[in-house]
């Protein structure tokens, strides 16, 4: 029977070593599911239906990461620890991100526009710049929109975890 | 982190062997050792049960002057 019992393991030592482990796991099929992405990409093309998994996976764990970060208060101290430590603050850096996201996103759709549908080199250049400004018109809102919203829901959500259980704490 | 040479002491003198100590505590033989060799930072609540069960106060066990 011992051998399907639950093995209930206390020592705090193994505990953060079996935590630096799973860590480490973590990170490794991270890395597994991204070079999954770029050799699909290669050998397949660039085709979103073919990494739908993948892009599940990366979307999904994020989620999840914000989610309970957010649950358990500690995303406004991680956010308070990066803000001490760096002068550009975390909220900046999202707008940032999603500048650098979006300027990159159109970027590749002007190449892929010139590359695909242009003749002439006139045309290959007339289209770049039409696409890639029509792009970035579309896409840098977006991405700021979403990195930003996302930042200041999961924050506040964290915010008010933080305060309840200070105010608990207060009291007794 | 310096050799825990007070904890050891400490367990020699009740008889105990770190076998001992570390199932007193709930923790692995490797975790004793390793607390006392200096290799191992413990949690504020495995060094109050090394202490109760070695009847000495925090001080006594973990405080380097």
């Amino acid at each position: 029977m011992s051998w399907f019992s639950k093995n209930n393991i206390q020592d705090e030592r193994i505990i953060t070593m079996q935590n630096k482990i799973y860590r480490e796991i973590y990170i490794l099929l991270l890395a597994i599911v991204i070079i999954s992405v770029i050799v699909k990409f290669v050998v397949y093309g660039v085709e979103s239906a073919n990494v739908i998994t993948e892009l599940i996976i990366l979307v999904t764990q994020g989620i999840y990461y914000s989610a309970r970060s957010a649950r358990l208060g500690i995303f406004s101290a991680e956010v308070e620890l990066k803000d001490q430590s760096n002068k550009v603050p975390v909220r900046i850096k999202n707008v940032i991100v999603g500048l650098l996201f979006g300027l990159a996103i159109g970027i590749f759709f002007g190449i892929r526009s010139a590359l695909l549908y242009a003749d002439t080199t006139a045309e290959s250049i007339y289209y770049f710049f039409l696409v890639m400004v029509v792009s970035f018109m579309i896409y840098i809102p977006f991405f700021i929109a979403i990195l930003s919203g996302a930042y200041w829901l999961t924050k506040r959500s964290s915010d008010h975890v933080n305060e309840k259980d200070l105010d608990d704490n207060e009291k007794w | 982190m310096a050799k825990n040479i007070k904890l050891k002491v400490a367990r020699t003198a009740m008889d105990l062997s770190q076998e001992e100590l570390a199932k007193k505590v709930g923790v692995s033989r490797q975790t004793i050792g390793l607390i006392e060799l200096g290799k191992y930072n413990p949690s504020l609540n495995l060094c109050i049960a090394i202490c109760n069960t070695l009847s000495k106060t925090l001080d006594e066990l973990f405080w380097e002057n």
